[in-house]
């Protein structure tokens, strides 16, 4: 092996580290609030408080539609109805497993414009006092 | 300079490394201290069962510590469980005269019927007139036609069969004892039907009970019927309670925020069952004895849970425009509809709770 390849290797995985590094820097922390937020199209289109087992839906107007799933401190896509189905395969994102995840809070579904966030916040105070409760 | 190169990288690579692993959670002692000092010393806690009226229900509370909330959420849990079964018109229990029990006996002269379900009645013979014949508890028999049926799932019952069924339903046949503390059917074929307000009126006992506990901060949702105590202890000024979008129920129409108040909704999608592609659901206009089909929902705040129930129930079979009359003349009760086309109605003092039109926590 040249000197070059291990340099080569090594940047790799500095400039790996460095990323993961500073997402969990920037959320330094935090901790989950109990919440998701719901956008599409960038813009945001719900907050919902998480109860375990329940589904949020998406439906747009184009006929698309995402289930989540909502789980004891996170949440999966169920379903899509994009057709690379890669939102599905990005798993849960929970309270325990957001920081070592390399979408971090989020679950993205790019075909359906839909991006889910789990809700963080600096301390245990509710970060948006508007989300419904029950 | 190239070694020099490669020691510069390894440092930063085991710098971010640690950074890394030590990020999520971890704060220094001062940081740590600062925010414990500036902490609520109330807590969010919440706890599920499923043991009654055959829905979930849900208890949120904010209180000192864990035990607090435990003691007080296993009084809730037995309370509804309690409650359940004087309220039970379709199994009997060893030893509780409940309303299967009267149901069955009451028709062939007085029977002994459990305090708790005399304390209802009466509290209907009260209030039920406000439902201006809307709600009758005494239809028990015709509804149980719609009940087989809907067990059944696949057909509809035969007009000639309700009808002949709702001959039965007057409440003022329904003799109340009170110091024998008997109830008697002088109509011996009628039967009594609780489901438009057993679930209320027992939420409302128990938020009673918990205003008096040691965690007044809290919220109940058995089944979407809400009733919350004082605020919540984080600051906010009220609860948020999600209103259901009928046309998709796993997602919020609106939020409403409220304190001290009941929020109850009925609504075609709730319990329902389906022949030939079409929904038939539980909530029967005594006029037509057919599903109403006014509306797919309404969603009534008051104080009283109990009256909240009794009122939402009414209001779903009433064309809004009547409803909202009714509403109108009333004090402290307010309304909102979704209606069949999908658009809302609502009246005035719900301006200041949805959020929709910004209302918010804090206000």
């Amino acid at each position: 092996m040249k000197k070059r390849d291990l340099l080569l290797i090594l940047s790799v995985v500095i400039i790996a580290a460095l990323l993961l590094g500073s997402t969990m820097l920037l959320n330094r922390g935090k901790v989950a609030t109990g919440q998701m937020k719901v956008y599409v199209d960038g813009k945001l289109h719900d907050t919902v408080a998480l109860h375990s087992g329940r589904d949020y839906t998406v439906q747009q107007e184009d006929g698309s539609v995402n289930v989540i799933r909502m789980t004891e401190n996170g949440f999966y896509m169920l379903s899509s109805t994009c057709h690379n189905q890669l939102c599905i395969d990005q798993g849960e994102v929970n309270a325990d497993n957001w920081g070592m995840r390399s979408l971090g809070t989020h679950v993205i579904c790019l075909p359906n414009r839909v991006d889910v966030e789990l809700v963080l916040t600096e301390d245990k105070t509710v970060i948006d006092p508007d989300a419904p409760d029950v | 300079m190239k070694r020099n190169a490669c020691k510069v990288v390894l440092i930063i690579m085991l710098l971010s490394l640690m950074l890394g692993i030590g990020a999520p959670g971890a704060k220094s002692p001062a940081a740590t201290a600062l925010a414990d000092a500036k902490q609520e010393t109330y807590q969010k806690f919440s706890g599920t069962f499923f043991n009654s009226f055959d829905t979930i229900t849900t208890v949120i509370g904010y209180a000192t510590e864990q035990s607090v909330f435990d003691k007080n959420f296993a009084m809730v849990s037995d309370m509804f469980a309690h409650y359940h079964q004087i309220f039970d018109a379709y199994n009997h229990y060893e030893g509780v005269n409940n309303l299967w029990y009267v149901n069955e006996n009451a028709g062939k002269g007085p029977v002994k019927a459990e305090q708790e379900l005399i304390d209802l009645l009466l509290w209907l013979k009260e209030k039920q007139p406000m439902t201006e014949g809307r709600v009758n508890v005494a239809m028990g028999l015709m509804l149980r036609v719609w009940h087989n049926y809907r067990s059944i799932g696949e057909a509809l019952p035969a007009m000639e069969e309700l009808k002949a069924a709702a001959a039965h339903s007057d409440f003022d046949q329904v003799i109340i004892d009170q110091e024998a503390g008997t109830i008697h059917f002088a109509d011996p074929e009628m039967l009594l039907d609780l489901g438009a307000v057993a679930k209320g009126y027992t939420v409302e006992i128990v938020a009673q009970k918990l205003l008096e506990s040691d965690m007044p901060s809290f919220i109940i949702s058995a089944g979407g019927n809400v009733r919350c105590g004082l605020p919540p202890m984080d600051g906010r000024a009220r609860w948020g309670v999600g209103i259901q979008d009928p046309l998709l129920p796993s997602n919020n129409k609106d939020v409403l925020f409220l304190t001290g108040l009941s929020a109850v909704t009925s609504g075609d999608y709730q319990r329902y069952y389906t022949v030939d592609n079409v929904n038939y659901h539980h909530l029967i206009d005594p006029d037509t004895l057919m599903p109403g089909k006014f509306m797919r929902s309404v969603t009534v705040v008051t104080e009283d849970s109990g009256l909240a129930d009794l009122m939402s129930t009414t209001l779903f079979l009433l064309p809004w425009e009547d409803g909202m009359k009714l509403v109108d003349a009333m004090e402290g009760l307010e309304a909102y509809w979704v209606l069949n086309d999908g658009s809302v109605q609502y009246s005035r003092g719900m301006e200041k709770m949805l959020r929709s039109l910004g209302a918010s926590a804090n206000d």
